[in-house]
């Protein structure tokens, strides 16, 4: 048990430097019920069930997606159609797609055509994970990939390359999590 | 806080299905009063119960709200042969019909629906991936039919070269 809280009492998705958590924010999660007065499990949460609600956040904390975007094609452009974000929950925060800090552009010495850079602020989102997953939206099925990228202007995020079936690189609007 | 907000359920069992908001955890706002002094050992600490709060809150804006796997070895347009296995963080899953995609391309476009209210809004669009050991081209997204006012999902599916092709998949509901 901490001498002192170390829980900062925000999502660790809103702090300065955003991260996942650490069992420091759940003050070790390492409760105790007192032996001279134990709860009445039946009645009032307990150590076990206090210290397993804090483990179980701590785990899905590290697999959680820190966002997840679509993009669609608006006047032969690439557009941030929606998006939703683990970050921006905490009081006085909101979340970067509010905040505007997602940009989408196409590749800048890409194949053109079906080729997509997301971008956003270095610090938005926790470091990242794994690779990012892509899906294709829209009514022609196709071929996507997706992967973190840095471009030539030193902005990193996410590179989506989208063909059709045929192998033809083609717009096709997508959706994409950020791991 | 005047009076408590939270209702004791969760927000995916609600009327009408929501996600979580500051209001379901009470505001994230808890501390402990000043005339008694806690042990540590003992009692969360305020920080550590709005903490877990706010990520509880976090991770409820991303989770989908459902995952649907369909599978068919021969699919008719009464259901035959389609068999639907599905997860959703509510105690009851919605039932989810299907159909071909009325005026669709036949083989590989399907229409998956629920009843209105089933789950909160949507935020993103839908994802989908193909289940086999043989690869194939996927895309979902939101599709109302215009003819049965239903809404839900359309999957299409091709084989390598765009030809229209029943394929297994898992779509995600967001």
């Amino acid at each position: 048990m901490p001498a002192a809280e170390q829980a900062t009492g925000v999502s660790p998705w809103d702090l300065p430097a955003p991260r996942r958590p650490v069992i420091a924010d759940f003050n070790g999660a390492s409760l105790q019920d007192d032996p001279a007065d134990p709860p009445d499990w039946t009645e009032m949460p307990t150590s076990k069930n206090f210290n397993g609600q804090a483990l179980t956040l701590l785990g899905m904390g590290q697999v959680i997606e820190n966002a997840k975007l679509s993009v669609v094609f608006s006047g032969g452009q690439p557009v941030l159609d929606s998006g939703v974000t683990t970050a921006g929950v905490s009081h006085g925060t909101q979340s970067p797609v509010i905040d505007g800090d997602i940009t989408v552009l196409r590749t800048v010495g890409g194949a053109g055509l079906g080729d997509v850079f997301i971008w956003w602020p270095a610090g938005t989102f926790p470091a990242p994970t794994v690779h990012p997953n892509a899906g294709i939206n829209g009514a022609t099925p196709g071929c996507i990939s997706a992967d973190w990228y840095t471009d030539g202007s030193g902005h990193s995020g996410i590179r989506v390359v989208t063909q059709n079936a045929s192998g033809v690189a083609t717009d096709l609007p997508f959706t994409t999590d950020v791991p | 806080m005047t009076a408590e907000t939270a209702t004791g359920i969760s927000t995916w069992d609600a009327t009408p299905p929501r996600r979580p908001g500051l209001g379901d955890v009470n505001g994230a706002a808890m501390r402990f009063r000043g005339e008694g002094p806690f042990d540590p050992r003992r009692v969360p600490m305020g920080n550590d119960q709005n903490g877990r709060a706010l990520m509880l809150l976090g991770y409820a804006q991303v989770v989908r709200s459902g995952r649907q796997t369909l599978s068919f070895s021969v699919f008719n347009n009464d259901g035959g042969h389609a068999t639907i296995a599905g997860a959703t963080p509510g105690s009851t899953a919605p039932t989810i019909n299907l159909m071909r995609t009325p005026g669709g391309a036949g083989s590989g476009d399907l229409f998956l629906w629920w009843a209105a209210n089933a789950f909160p809004p949507h935020t993103v669009r839908p994802r989908a991936r193909i289940n086999s050991n043989v690869p194939g081209c996927i895309c979902a997204d939101w599709y109302t039919d215009i003819g049965s006012g239903h809404s839900g999902i359309r999957v299409v599916t091709q084989a390598p070269g765009g030809a229209p092709t029943d394929m297994t998949f898992t779509v995600d509901i967001e």
